[in-house]
C-alpha cells in the first residue's frame, strides 16, 4: 500500500494503452474523503497538447482505476474552487471547467472508457470502488470532519479544506482550535494501517450555521508571498544558495536540513553598502572592519564591478568591508552584518555625545561637537556582497524581506464581525474621554510587538503589554499575613543580635526583603487574571507566554546567545490579544 | 580599473608598518645606525646587506657576517678598519638582533597567513590600522587561489617528476637553471611553472617588506617627464624600460631591488630591477641611463587559474 501523500507518485510511470497518453506529467494528487469514503484522484497534463486527463487510483493496491460520475463532478468542483484561490501557486487554469461541471452533471456514464469534454479527458464508469476510510484532524483536540480535501503536487501539500459539523456536542471541542497550534490529518483504514500529514491552518470560516470551515496549506506556500529582491550569484554551492534563499524568508538555520553535501568552513570577504554615511578622504577602520567610499572601494575589489547593480547601489557613498570566517554564504553575511553594524554603534556613540571627549581631554583644547549630529543616522543597508576568498562563491544581494498583500481588507464579513463587538466601542468612547484604564495601554505595546520586525523588539514589547494589563490585578497576600508577621519579629531579633548589622544595613535589608513578601511575584498576577476572566488559556499556551517571560529577563539581564523560539512568540501575543478582550469586555460593565 | 595586486598590498602593508610602534622602532634605529656610522662603512655595509636581500631582515645579520669573513681572508686594510667600525658599534648589534626576532615574528606570521585567517597577534600587530593591512594581504594572496589549484592538482603533486623538480631545483624562483630544469620535463611543466610563481609570490612579499619598510625601493612617476619607457612583453613577462637622458641617476637613487611605478600618485605596478645601465656618450654629449624592471602581472587574481595544457 502506498502511502497516498507520498511523492513518490510523482516520480513513477502510469502507462496506460492509449497512445494519446503517452507523452504525459502528474500534476496533481487529489485526496477527497467524505463520511469514511475516501477517494484518490490523479489529474496528468499532457505536455505536447493542451489537455487534462483525470483517473482515480487505487492506493491499496497500487492499481488505476475509474471515477464514478458523482466523485468526477465534485473533484472537478474542488478543482474549480482551487484553482481560483490563492492557494494555486502553480498558476494552474484548466478552462471551461465549470462548463465541463455541467456537462458531466448531464450526462450519463456507464461504461469504462475514457469520457471528454472539450480539453478534459476522464476515465469513468458506472461501478463504485470503495474505500472506507476514518478521518480525524488533530488541533488542541480530535476532530472528525464530515468532509475533507488534499490537493498535493511533487513539492507537497498545496492546498486542503475540511468542513466540520458544529452541533452541541462538538462545539466545545472546535472551540479549541487554535492559530498557535500544530496540525495535523490522520486517515485510518481497514487493515490497521494509517497515514499522517502534518499541515497549516490558515482559515476558519463558518460557512453555515453548522458548518465550519478549515483552510490548509504547507508552510512552503507562504514562500509564493515574498519575494526576495536582487540576487545575482556565481559559483555557489548548494548550502550558500539554500541559506541565501530561505533564510532571507525566514526560516531559522535549524529548519534546514541538506544532505548529501558537505559542508566546509572558508574566510570570506563582505560588503555592505552603509546608509547615510559619507567618507570625504581616506577610510576609517574599526577593528578588522574598514569602511571605505565608494571610488576607494571599487579599486581595491575588482570583482565587484561585475556584481554592482547600478540602481541599487547608486545611492550609497559608503561602504562597510570585513573578513570572517563561515561554512556558507548567507551566514558570513550575518556574522559580518554583527560586527559592522557593531562597529557604527560605537562610531555614533562618540559623535553623540558632546561630553564624551572633553572628560578625557586632559590639554586645553576642546572637542568640537554639532547638535547635528543627534539627528545623523548612519546604518547598514540590506544589501550585501559577499565573496569567498579561498574559493569562487560571489554573490550580490538584497536581504529585505517584501511580504506582498500587507493592506487590510476591510470587506463587509469583518465589519460584520465589528458591529457585534458593542463592547469595542463603548470602551474605545473611554478611551477618548481619556477616562480609561491601563488597557489601552497595554493594547498600544502589543500592537508595537505585531508591527516589529526584528524578534528582540518583539519580545520586549509583549512584555511591557504584559506588565500593563496586569498592573491592577489585586490577588491574595502571597504569604499569609501571620507568617509575614512572624518572619518580621524573628528578621528584627537576628538584626539586633549581631553587630555585623549596623543601623544603616538593618535599613537596607529591611527594605529589600519585606517589601517582597507581599508583593505577589508577576505571574501571579497574570494567573488570576485568566482564571478571573475565565479566559480559555491552555496550560500549554500558558507555558510558551511565560517562556517568552524568560526571554524579556535573560535579554534585559544581559545573557546573549538567547535560543528564541519564533512559534512561542506567536503564541503569547495572540494569547495576550485574547488577555485584552476578555478584559475589555469585563470593563464593560464598569 | 583595479590597481592592488598581492605585491601592492604588501608595500602598502610596510608603508604602515614604519609607522605603528615596532615598525617605527625598527625605522628609526635604521637611520640612527646610518648617522653613527661613518658614510664609507655604512655603504659597504648596506651593499654587503643587499647581496642577502633575498633573507629580508636576516640580511643585517647576513651582511655582517659576510664583511667579517672577507675581512679575515682579504689582506687590504680597508675592508678591515670596516669591520672594526662595526665590530664596535654597538647600535649594530642590537640593530641585528632587533631585526633577526622581528625577521622571525614576520615569517611566522606570514605562515599563519597562508593557511587561515590571521588573528589579531599582539607581538606583531600592536596596531589594527596594521593588522588591517595584513588582512587586506590575505585577501590578495589568496585571490590568486593558489589553494584551489593545488587541491585540484593533488595527484599531480606526487608525480616523481615533480618530487625530482623540487628537489633540484635553486633557491631563487625562476633562475635560469630552474628553468632549464622545467624545459627538460617532459609532463607537467604548467604545475612546476605554477609552483615556481607560487615561490615567487611568497618570497618577494617578504622581500618587499623588507625594502619598503628601509626606504630602499626606487620609486618612479610615470608623469615625470625625465623618462622615457616602453613596455615589452617576452613570453608570460612584461618588462618595463625606461630610459632618463638627464643625470637621473638610478644607481644612487636606491639601494633596494624593487621599483614601484606611479601614476598620478596611485600605485601602477610593482617589479624588481633586473638590469642598470649608464652609457656615456662622449665628451659633452649627456648620459643615458638605463633600467630595466621586470615586472609583477598587474593583476594576479585567480592567476592560478588556467588551462593546465
Amino acid at each position: 500500500m502506498t502511502s497516498p501523500f507520498s511523492s513518490e507518485l510523482f516520480n513513477s510511470e502510469f502507462i496506460f494503452n492509449d497512445k494519446r497518453f503517452r507523452n504525459k506529467e502528474l500534476i496533481l494528487s487529489i485526496l477527497f474523503q467524505q463520511r469514511g469514503v475516501i477517494n484518490h484522484c490523479l489529474v496528468f497534463s499532457m505536455k505536447d497538447a493542451n489537455e487534462y486527463l483525470i483517473i482515480g487510483f487505487d492506493f491499496l493496491n497500487k492499481k488505476i482505476i475509474s471515477l464514478e460520475k458523482n466523485t468526477i463532478i465534485r473533484i472537478l468542483d474542488e478543482m474549480l474552487i482551487f484553482t481560483n484561490s490563492k492557494y494555486n501557486s502553480l498558476n494552474l487554469s484548466i478552462p471551461f471547467l465549470d462548463d465541463a461541471i455541467d456537462h458531466f452533471a448531464k450526462n450519463n456514464i456507464q461504461a469504462e472508457d475514457y469520457y471528454v469534454y472539450k480539453n478534459l479527458v476522464v476515465l469513468g464508469s458506472s461501478s463504485r470502488k470503495v474505500i472506507s476510510c476514518n478521518c480525524e484532524i488533530e488541533n488542541g483536540g480530535k476532530h472528525a470532519p464530515i468532509k475533507s480535501v488534499l490537493f498535493f503536487n511533487l513539492s507537497g501539500l498545496l492546498y486542503g479544506k475540511a468542513h466540520l459539523e458544529v452541533n452541541q456536542s462538538s462545539i466545545q471541542s472546535i472551540r479549541k482550535i487554535r492559530l498557535g497550534n500544530s496540525t495535523s490529518i490522520n486517515y485510518a483504514f481497514k487493515n490497521d494501517q494509517s497515514y499522517e500529514v502534518n499541515v497549516e491552518i490558515y482559515e476558519g470560516l463558518s460557512l453555515s450555521s453548522n458548518v465550519y470551515e478549515l483552510t490548509m496549506s504547507s508552510f512552503a506556500h507562504e514562500l509564493q508571498h515574498i519575494k526576495t529582491g536582487i540576487y545575482t550569484s556565481e559559483g555557489l554551492n548548494i548550502h550558500s544558495h539554500i541559506n541565501a534563499l530561505l533564510r532571507t524568508a525566514g526560516f531559522k538555520k535549524d529548519q534546514i536540513n541538506i544532505e548529501g553535501f558537505e559542508t566546509s568552513f572558508s574566510p570570506y570577504l563582505v560588503v555592505i553598502p552603509i546608509e547615510n554615511l559619507i567618507i570625504e578622504y581616506g577610510n576609517i577602520g574599526m577593528g578588522d572592519i574598514s569602511f571605505y567610499n565608494k571610488d576607494h572601494l571599487f579599486s581595491k575589489y575588482s570583482s565587484l564591478n561585475e556584481f554592482y547593480h547600478q540602481e541599487s547601489i547608486e545611492q550609497f557613498q559608503a561602504f562597510g568591508q570585513t573578513i570572517v570566517e563561515a561554512d556558507n554564504i548567507f551566514d558570513a553575511y550575518q556574522d559580518a552584518l554583527e560586527k559592522i553594524q557593531s562597529a557604527i554603534e560605537l562610531i555614533l556613540l562618540a559623535t553623540k555625545n558632546d561630553r564624551i571627549f572633553n572628560g578625557y581631554n586632559l590639554d586645553f583644547e576642546f572637542n568640537r561637537w554639532s547638535k547635528f549630529n543627534l539627528f545623523q543616522n548612519p546604518q547598514c543597508s540590506t544589501y550585501y556582497y559577499v565573496e569567498n576568498i579561498i574559493g569562487f562563491e560571489k554573490i550580490f544581494s538584497d536581504s529585505k524581506k517584501n511580504r506582498d498583500n500587507i493592506s487590510l481588507n476591510f470587506n463587509p464579513d469583518i465589519k460584520e464581525e465589528l458591529l457585534k463587538l458593542e463592547y469595542y466601542e463603548k470602551q474605545f468612547q473611554k478611551r477618548l474621554l481619556n477616562t480609561s484604564p491601563q488597557i489601552f495601554n497595554s493594547l498600544k505595546w502589543l500592537i508595537r510587538s505585531w508591527r516589529a520586525e526584528n524578534v528582540e523588539d518583539k519580545i520586549i514589547y509583549t512584555n511591557i503589554s504584559l506588565e500593563f494589563l496586569v498592573d491592577n490585578v489585586k490577588t491574595e497576600p502571597y504569604l499569609p499575613k501571620t507568617v509575614v508577621k512572624e518572619f518580621k519579629n524573628d528578621l528584627k531579633s537576628i538584626l539586633n543580635s549581631k553587630v555585623i548589622y549596623s543601623e544603616d544595613i538593618k535599613m537596607k535589608i529591611k527594605e529589600k526583603s519585606l517589601g517582597a513578601l507581599s508583593n505577589p511575584p508577576l505571574k501571579v498576577k497574570v494567573q488570576k487574571l485568566i482564571s478571573d476572566l475565565e479566559v480559555p488559556i491552555s496550560e500549554k499556551e500558558f507555558n510558551k507566554l511565560w517562556e517568552v517571560r524568560s526571554y524579556r529577563n535573560d535579554l534585559v539581564h544581559g545573557r546573549g546567545n538567547l535560543n528564541i523560539e519564533p512559534e512561542n512568540v506567536l503564541v503569547a501575543n495572540l494569547a495576550l490579544g485574547e488577555l485584552i478582550t476578555y478584559q475589555l469586555k469585563a470593563e464593560e460593565s464598569v | 580599473m583595479f590597481k592592488i595586486n598581492t605585491l601592492i598590498s604588501a608595500y602598502y602593508f610596510a608603508q604602515e608598518l614604519k609607522c605603528v610602534s615596532k615598525g617605527q622602532n625598527i625605522y628609526d634605529s635604521f637611520y640612527k645606525l646610518k648617522d653613527s656610522l661613518s658614510s664609507d662603512t655604512w655603504s659597504i655595509y648596506l651593499k654587503s646587506v643587499s647581496f642577502h636581500r633575498d633573507r629580508h631582515y636576516y640580511s643585517f645579520s647576513l651582511g655582517y657576517e659576510n664583511i667579517k669573513l672577507q675581512s679575515k681572508e682579504s689582506s687590504t686594510f680597508f675592508l678591515k678598519r670596516v669591520f672594526k667600525e662595526l665590530e664596535s658599534c654597538n647600535e649594530l648589534h642590537s640593530f641585528i638582533n632587533l631585526t633577526k626576532e622581528f625577521g622571525e615574528e614576520l615569517e611566522k606570521q606570514y605562515i599563519i597567513l597562508l593557511s587561515k585567517v590571521p588573528n589579531k597577534n599582539d607581538d606583531l600587530f600592536d596596531s589594527y590600522s596594521l593588522y588591517r593591512k595584513w588582512l587586506d594581504l590575505f585577501y590578495y594572496t589568496h585571490s590568486t587561489k593558489i589553494y584551489n589549484f593545488l587541491q585540484m592538482n593533488k595527484d599531480y603533486y606526487s608525480s616523481k617528476e615533480i618530487h625530482n623538480f623540487l628537489n633540484d631545483r635553486e633557491f631563487t624562483p625562476f633562475s635560469s637553471f630552474n628553468r632549464k630544469l622545467i624545459r627538460k620535463m617532459k609532463s607537467y611543466r604548467n604545475h612546476a611553472f605554477a609552483l615556481e610563481f607560487f615561490e615567487i609570490i611568497r618570497l618577494k612579499t617578504m622581500e618587499l617588506i623588507f625594502e619598503t619598510h628601509f626606504d630602499m625601493q626606487l620609486e618612479l612617476d610615470l608623469s615625470n617627464e625625465e623618462f622615457y619607457c616602453r613596455e615589452k612583453q617576452l613570453n608570460r613577462f612584461r618588462f618595463f624600460e625606461l630610459k632618463a637622458n638627464n643625470n637621473f641617476n638610478f644607481i644612487t637613487k636606491s639601494d633596494g631591488s624593487f621599483a614601484i611605478i606611479f601614476k598620478d600618485n596611485n600605485v601602477v605596478d610593482v617589479g624588481q630591477i633586473s638590469k642598470r645601465r649608464i652609457k656615456y656618450k662622449g665628451i659633452n654629449e649627456k648620459s643615458v641611463s638605463t633600467l630595466r624592471i621586470s615586472l609583477y602581472p598587474r593583476n594576479d587574481k585567480e592567476i592560478f587559474i588556467f588551462d593546465s595544457n
